[in-house]
């Protein structure tokens, strides 16, 4: 979705391939996480994504969808002259944001003028609507994105640009409420659920609360001494693993950006399966059995749907059917 | 405890410390049992002092257990109660003994001890109770259901047993036969709690002490049968292996059970740390 580029300001015109290679450079020394946009006069618009001074991705933006460039092609395209460049340091929780909105193709645009109070009734079809959308709100001088993926939890994440900075926050449906009487622009960017930038940012949220729960039944079982050494235990092996994942007795701190939804499903069942490797000498293969598949019925079912497509069914601790046939049965 | 092991070596250490313990007490009781190698009084004083010891190690265990979870914690409950109930047995251990000890022929008839021994299978019952709780949270209905299933199995085994014995005459009183048709139904109420517990734990350290509780009723099932069966009185009269095998699986049980326990608290106290941190 090309909307964001508009407002990634410009800091340097007209430079040499050099020159932005120099950039470039600068930005890996100095860790930069955010985004880095290259326009060209043949109106040609390529954005850099930067984490902890590694570029992730290359994007080249068109009207309504965004193309990924192989990293083969990146210096093919980069080595022209005449770019004008632009910087914007985002955290890395907006990062992530940004990735969706710039991923996820877009296949309908709604464009409308809606009051808050007409906003608040919308924002319930919208958190319910089978297809996720980005949703841009214009408010005086405030420019606002949610993403609408969820359609269980109360949370959503903004993105707010207020004086050329961008602020991410965890917002609520009940946003409208604050925003100003009259009728504001609303732009409502459909997409579709399937694309895998919104199911590694469904999996991403799902991950949270079923370790929230993974936790609250182990330290149940067998204590809070026990269940905070777990929890070491696994944001240690985490970490060891390269994943900036904080395992805590309220569920996972995610603060890994995913580049792909292969690898991020790959991480959360990799994760997972440390979990029970760890809790099935405590509790026993039954029972640990028993907390996944409880933790799991206990989630929303489009959480439960996505754990169990691209983690339960990795490794093997009951697949949907299984799942479901074992909710009626008791321990 | 500091020895300056590193947590698994330390728990594993541990672990095969008390298990030679226990064999080393178990030889003891079984030469004193058999050997006699003392006076008759000095005998029965030892062997009653290991019993004794055998019940404050199954006590200690479940107690250390009981201090390594914090207040908030929903264990703390079972092993509270498990405890509690454990150190009545140990009181009723001591009473025993000492009328093993002063009265004439060591001949303890049904009273005080007695009283400790049964009054503790409530306090092992609300353990179970709360173990259940927290494995299936059931409702209130579902629970009141599994209790009363419980009392009614408790109640009917009783009777059952009672009747039995009643009609065989094997105890001399009322209260005696009541108090013997008590022991084998608790025991067998506890032991399905316990194989049921087990089941569901399927080797997890959490579930050792109901598998030292299920090795522990069905000694005290055995003990009880031999003697309404009156197999035990016979078998002392003769002076056979059978009472002395009794005898000793009894007290083995004890330990069992204290090992159970223990390694429980040695998994809560040494299990999921790094390797390089000592405990």
């Amino acid at each position: 979705m090309p909307i964001f580029s508009s407002f990634i300001p410009e800091t340097h015109s007209n430079v040499s391939p050099g020159f932005v290679d120099i950039l470039i450079r600068t930005q890996r020394e100095e860790l930069f996480t955010g985004l880095m946009q290259l326009r060209y006069p043949s109106n040609e618009n390529l954005i850099f994504t930067f984490v902890d001074g590694v570029e992730q991705k290359l994007y080249r933006s068109h009207e309504h969808a965004t193309e990924i460039i192989p990293r083969a092609a990146w210096s093919q395209l980069v080595s022209r002259s005449e770019a004008s460049v632009g910087l914007l340091s985002l955290s890395l929780e907006a990062l992530r944001l940004m990735r969706v909105a710039l991923e996820a193709p877009v296949a309908h645009v709604d464009q409308l003028r809606l009051r808050p109070q007409e906003m608040l009734e919308n924002i319930n079809r919208w958190a319910s609507d089978q297809n996720p959308s980005t949703v841009q709100v214009k408010t005086d001088n405030v420019n606002r994105w949610y993403l609408f993926a969820d359609r269980s939890s109360s949370i959503l994440e903004e993105i707010s640009l207020r004086n050329d900075k961008f602020q991410f926050s965890i917002s609520d449906p009940l946003f409208a409420q604050l925003f100003p009487e009259g009728e504001h622009e609303v732009v409502r960017y459909i997409s579709s659920r399937e694309h895998a930038a919104w199911q590694e940012y469904e999996l991403r949220l799902a991950f949270n609360p079923l370790m929230h729960m993974l936790m609250q039944r182990f330290s149940e079982l067998a204590g809070r001494v026990l269940t905070e050494r777990l929890c070491e235990q696994l944001s240690i092996w985490a970490r060891e693993g390269g994943w900036n994942i904080v395992i805590s007795s309220n569920g996972a701190v995610n603060r890994q950006y995913f580049d792909t939804l292969e690898v991020a499903a790959n991480a959360y069942t990799d994760i997972l399966r440390r979990f029970q490797t760890e809790v099935v000498p405590a509790v026993g293969t039954r029972l640990a059995e028993n907390m996944f598949r409880e933790s799991l019925m206990k989630l929303p079912p489009n959480f439960r749907d996505i754990l169990n497509r691209y983690t339960y069914m990795q490794f093997g601790l009951g697949s949907a059917p299984l799942i479901i046939q074992k909710e009626n049965t008791k321990l | 405890m500091r020895l300056g092991w590193e947590a698994q070596n330390a728990s594993r250490r541990l672990m095969w410390l008390a298990i030679i313990t226990d064999i080393g007490l178990i030889i003891a009781y079984s030469v004193i049992y058999f050997q006699e190698p003392f006076a008759p009084f000095t005998n029965t004083l030892l062997a009653d002092i290991l019993t004794v010891t055998a019940a404050v190690c199954s006590a200690l265990a479940a107690s250390l257990v009981w201090s390594m979870y914090e207040k908030t914690d929903a264990p703390r409950r079972i092993w509270g109660f498990f405890a509690f109930g454990l150190w009545l047995w140990v009181v009723g251990e001591i009473t025993w003994s000492y009328g093993n000890l002063t009265l004439p022929n060591g001949e303890v008839p049904i009273g005080i001890p007695d009283a400790f021994w049964i009054i503790a299978y409530y306090f092992l019952g609300q353990a179970l109770i709360s173990q259940y709780k927290i494995l299936v949270h059931p409702t209130q209905s579902e629970l009141t259901s599994w209790v009363a299933r419980s009392v009614l199995f408790l109640c009917l085994s009783f009777v059952l047993i009672f009747s039995t014995l009643r009609w065989l005459d094997i105890s001399s009183s009322l209260v005696d036969t009541l108090v013997n048709a008590f022991y084998p139904a608790g025991d067998l109420t506890l032991a399905l709690a316990a194989i049921w517990l087990t089941r569901n734990f399927q080797g997890g350290a959490l579930g050792r002490p109901w598998i030292g509780l299920l090795v522990f009723t069905f000694s005290d099932l055995m003990y009880a049968w031999l003697q309404l069966s009156g197999a035990y009185a016979w078998s002392l009269d003769q002076g056979n292996l059978v009472s002395g095998i009794s005898d000793i699986v009894y007290f083995s049980a004890y330990l069992v059970l204290s090992i159970g326990s223990f390694s429980q608290w040695l998994f809560l106290k040494y299990s999921l740390r790094s390797p390089s941190k000592a405990p």
